[in-house]
């Protein structure tokens, strides 16, 4: 029996391991629950969740198997842009909520794609910084709103971003447009 | 006396050779990075550092829509970027060239224990001169981190396998269990690996008249250990998407592997550049590309979009894809050919990114030495490595152990093959020449003389079929891409 003493031991830690995942576990009625302040779905204000915990929250909600609607996916990011934190209507930019939102006629996420790219002159500061990279540089394909990978000089000016600080105007527009220029056109040449 | 202070004269010249080796290669790879910086973001690294914002600015990690990545890379560059703000990425590739002489050292410490000393040496000398594998060094992709993880576990187990009555066999193999884990957090590719390797284990075991239940116990505390390290992440994807898994990669490699248009991505930058440049692209053989009048109808089938959750969503893309592979068996075969050539193919990242013009012209000023000593270190790597194994390796569990990470390697390049998935074999192949190298064909068996003919035969075969392509991407990396019109 003493030579099992070490199984015996990792088996406890998995044991430990699963029960207290399987005591944290929320279902996605508890998640609504939690969120149900945010979502306007109880009179009562309850507890306000910070930004970070909301997040964390919506997170679990929007990525479980039980679907969950355009239309709700649509309503949490038009909550998530009304937001008077920056952090939030941020979130609305990821994968998260773009791939629940609406499809335009060419499949992009059409919320965010107003939204990041709707204005006219864009306002190319800090924070918009912040939601372009985050809507446009992501991981996902088109379908999510992700065109074109982050670069060195992008990642320079997101981290600029990320202090408060703008990044500069004038080489900020004309980089985006030199990216546009040299995005790719046409099939992708696989040399079949 | 002699002998014992001959013996330790031995072993401590062998250290300070040893350690003058590694030195050597923490040299050359940090000439290489210092030659390399700034280096441009190329795909998969920019998807990385993607991930690290994420977990940065939202405290959470994000899913890659089509993917799910193991987490452990993209928090090491979060870390980083905590640790060094702007710097990070600077700091990060530093940690990766320093995390090199772990797998220097375990190249040397299988090859010592399989071979000898010179042969060791021999070894570590060659893992100093691979260039391919020097540059994964101060590049952005996990296969560096990964591999100074994984190099040590494989040095563990075979020393495990090879020595079952030691005492040290236990902790041996907890350290191959916990080194395997951690890589598959940096790496899923060796999830599955990690328990198959312990076969050849548990069949020395058993040849040496071991009980079975002495042998069940021996092997599943290592199995447990593993279950354990990535037990956590598998618990987070349970709680966040409603499944125990550890990583999903698969149903998009089938989506790029089981449909009917060709994907390398060795390939398929370079001859988006050349097609932007209103150049030629470079095309596969005639014979191995995928037509409907060939094969029917092979319309490519479109990933499941429809399907919101992500585990879900890559089921279906994986079952897409067998269906599609059930329906179109002589282009299953054809492709697989295609790939296998396309593995084999002696380009690599570094050859990639001097042809798209992503290194500075410190680096690129040597363009063409670079090229032609990275071409040769991966053709002469393969060919000899090849050969060496075949004809010098010990019948040992090692054996086996090689044996099954080349099957699995050549498997998993299968469905989705580029040069940097042989990555993983580039250890194997370093000590497989440093053996052809010191001891030659002289005396090896009329089986072994055959099973170096096939395998030397086999790769030359792949050559020649991707010959088109790869000639193609080296005039390329040659000329370099970014200057042209």
């Amino acid at each position: 029996m003493r030579a099992w003493r070490g199984h015996l031991l990792l088996l406890v830690l998995i044991g430990g391991l699963t029960a207290l995942h399987a005591l944290n576990h929320r279902n996605v009625s508890q998640l609504r629950g939690d969120l149900s302040g945010f979502l306007g779905t109880s009179k009562s204000s309850g507890n306000q969740l910070s930004s970070l915990a909301l997040i964390a929250d919506l997170h679990l909600l929007l990525n479980r198997r039980e679907p969950i609607s355009t239309a709700e996916g649509q309503r949490i990011t038009e909550l998530l842009l009304a937001s008077d934190e920056p952090l939030l209507r941020e979130y609305a930019l990821t994968t998260d909520l773009c791939r629940l939102s609406e499809r335009s006629d060419d499949q992009i996420p059409e919320i965010q794609e107003q939204r990041v790219l709707g204005s006219n002159p864009l306002p190319l500061d800090g924070p918009w910084w912040r939601e372009y990279v985050t809507y446009r540089r992501k991981v996902g394909g088109k379908q999510v709103g992700g065109r074109k990978r982050l670069d060195n000089l992008e990642l320079g000016w997101y981290r600029q971003a990320l202090r408060g600080e703008d990044p500069p105007r004038e080489a900020l527009f004309e980089h985006l447009v030199k990216r546009v220029r040299d995005a790719h056109v046409g099939p992708i040449p696989r040399g079949q | 006396m002699k002998a014992t202070d001959r013996t330790s004269n031995s072993a401590a010249s062998f250290q300070h050779k040893l350690l003058g080796i590694l030195l050597l290669g923490l040299l050359l790879r940090f000439a290489l990075l210092l030659l390399a910086m700034p280096v441009e973001l190329q795909s998969d690294e920019a998807n990385y550092v993607f991930l690290a914002l994420g977990l940065e600015r939202f405290g959470i990690y994000f899913d890659c829509y089509r993917y799910l990545w193991p987490p452990l890379y993209p928090g090491f560059l979060r870390l980083c970027f905590f640790l060094a703000d702007e710097q990070g990425l600077l700091l990060a590739r530093v940690i990766q060239v320093l995390s090199t002489v772990s797998i220097g050292w375990s190249c040397m410490a299988i090859a010592r224990r399989l071979f000898n000393d010179r042969i060791a040496l021999v070894t570590g000398v060659l893992w100093v001169l691979h260039l391919p594998l020097a540059s994964y060094s101060h590049l952005l992709w996990s296969e560096s981190l990964s591999l100074a993880l994984w190099g040590p576990a494989l040095a563990l187990l075979i020393a495990a396998s090879h020595d079952p009555g030691h005492p040290a066999r236990g902790l041996r193999l907890l350290g191959y269990a916990l080194l395997a884990g951690i890589s598959v957090h940096l790496k899923e590719s060796n999830l599955y690996l990690t328990p198959l390797l312990l076969l050849p284990l548990a069949w020395t075991l058993r040849r040496q008249g071991t009980r079975p239940v002495e042998i069940l116990r021996v092997v599943s505390l290592p199995l447990l250990l593993f279950t354990l390290v990535i037990l956590p992440w598998s618990l987070r994807n349970l709680e966040v998407y409603g499944r125990l898994t550890v990583a999903s990669t698969l149903g998009e490699n089938v989506y790029n592997g089981l449909n009917a248009t060709h994907r390398n991505f060795d390939l398929i930058p370079v001859n988006t550049t050349l097609q932007r440049q209103g150049l030629p692209i470079l095309k596969v053989r005639e014979p191995m590309r995928g037509t409907s009048s060939t094969h029917g109808d092979l319309t490519s089938w479109p990933r499941a979009e429809e399907e919101l959750n992500l585990p879900l969503r890559l089921d279906a893309n994986r079952r897409r894809g067998l269906e599609f592979a059930q329906a179109h068996p002589g282009w299953f075969l054809k492709a697989r050919i295609q790939k296998l050539s396309d593995l084999v193919a002696p380009v690599s990242f570094l050859t990639r990114h001097l042809t798209l013009g992503h290194y500075p012209s410190s680096l690129a000023q040597f363009r063409v030495p670079l090229v032609l000593w990275s071409v040769a270190a991966a053709a002469l790597t393969l060919l000899l490595g090849i050969i060496g194994l075949a004809a010098r390796m010990p019948a040992s569990p090692a054996a086996g152990i090689f044996a099954l990470q080349g099957a699995y390697y050549l498997a998993t390049g299968s469905l989705v093959a580029m040069s940097r998935f042989r990555l993983p074999l580039v250890p194997i192949l370093l000590i497989g020449c440093a053996s052809l190298i010191c001891l030659g064909l002289r005396g090896i068996t009329r089986p072994r003389m055959a099973l170096c003919a096939a395998g030397t035969l086999c790769l030359l075969a792949l050559w020649v079929l991707g010959s088109p392509t790869t000639l193609g991407l080296l005039r390329a990396a040659l000329g370099g891409l970014e200057a042209s019109p």
